[in-house]
């Protein structure tokens, strides 16, 4: 086999005359190019998720939702919300944003899959955040509301609380599965990938 | 970056392209591929440059980037079908050099070092490379020792795909 591989190498180093020339005419309009990588599309996917919260936080905060939000008590809550909400969003994207200016195409290869793979989950690490806060918050809203006005738990509250964790619960699989989906794309081939170069440490 | 900076570069990366198009047609299977390939090592080779500090040299770090992009950065854009480079990569088997049993043997050969995962491929194209192990553990990131077991590894996998 070695042998065979040998005969491999010499072939190898013959193919420089079969290679493509590039003229530096031809090469300076490459460095004009706007980059494709994996890097960039993970920073644009991760903005847009960062936006996407963002624009939630504030698109219930209509005339509409005020009046209701006065009607059962929100209001003190609401804004404690929103305050913990935002703080949170700028910790991440400093976090995101700082772990996203390590990534070096010079680092060895395992260094540079490591932090992209690292930056990827300060944004995972947000939206499971995100999740799990929208899930609390709406469960404590519900109770301020239900305490607030007891004429709605005389309705049926078994029914009432029944359906408000049916609703959370669907919203919430919906988007850990679309998250599913966008990190498998993304990241595939670089998690199988950096799979393949931890396999070697064990 | 200015003028003088780019002109720097632009000789260097003209003087060693063929690292850059031996990557390429390890990791892409047409000349559309190719070049898209050579384009985005290109893109970040020039990004990386100011880092160049000229402590290693130029094509070395050429290595390092371009597997990089190769393995990690690369997003291939277009659907393709497997088809020639590897083909044409039967380089220069001249008649005289070589019989038909080589010619065939290396036909194998190319065909199954394509069928290896990314990292593999790596693994061989720096040992095609004649890189030694100290330098394949630091481009991949690996001890050398992990390198040369893995590299083993890839051998008996080789063999395995040529003798099934």
């Amino acid at each position: 086999m070695v042998d065979e591989l040998e005969l491999l190498k010499k072939d190898w180093q013959k193919q420089e005359d079969t290679l493509p020339k590039y003229t530096k005419e031809d090469l300076y309009p490459m460095l004009l190019k706007k980059s494709s990588s994996i890097v960039k599309l993970i920073f644009i996917v991760s903005l847009i998720e960062f936006a996407f919260w963002i624009v939630l936080s504030f698109a219930f905060n209509d005339n509409e939702t005020k009046a209701f939000e006065k009607q059962f008590g929100l209001q003190t809550f609401d804004t404690i919300v929103l305050v913990v909400h935002l703080t949170a969003l700028v910790v991440f994207a400093v976090w995101f944003y700082k772990n996203f200016k390590k990534i070096q195409a010079t680092d060895s290869a395992k260094v540079l899959m490591k932090n992209i793979i690292k930056t990827r989950n300060t944004v995972k690490y947000y939206i499971w955040f995100s999740m799990a806060f929208v899930a609390i918050a709406s469960t404590i809203a519900y109770a301020i509301m239900i305490q607030n006005n007891p004429a709605l738990a005389d309705e049926n509250l078994l029914y009432l609380s029944l359906k408000f964790i049916i609703v959370i619960t669907i919203a919430l699989g919906l988007l850990w599965g679309l998250y599913r989906i966008i990190y498998g794309l993304l990241l595939r081939k670089l998690n199988r990938n950096y799979r393949e170069l931890k396999k070697l440490e064990i | 970056m200015d003028k003088t900076t780019e002109e720097k570069f632009v000789t260097l990366l003209e003087e060693n392209q063929n690292i850059v198009h031996k990557i390429c047609r390890l990791y892409t299977n047409n000349r559309d591929q190719h070049n898209d390939l050579f384009q985005e090592i290109t893109i970040q080779l020039w990004r990386a440059f100011p880092k160049f500090r000229g402590d290693s040299k130029f094509s070395t770090w050429m290595y390092r980037v371009g597997l990089n992009t190769a393995i990690t950065l690369y997003r291939k854009s277009k659907r393709t079908v497997q088809t020639q480079d590897f083909d044409s990569v039967m380089f220069r088997i001249s008649s005289e050099e070589y019989d038909d049993t080589v010619e065939q043997q290396l036909k194998l050969m190319y065909s199954a070092v394509k069928e290896l995962n990314d990292i593999d491929k790596a693994l061989v194209f720096l040992y095609l490379e004649d890189k030694n192990y100290s330098e394949i553990s630091e481009t991949l990131g690996i001890t050398e020792v992990n390198a040369r077991v893995k590299m083993n590894r890839v051998k008996k996998k080789l063999k395995k795909i040529l003798n099934p």
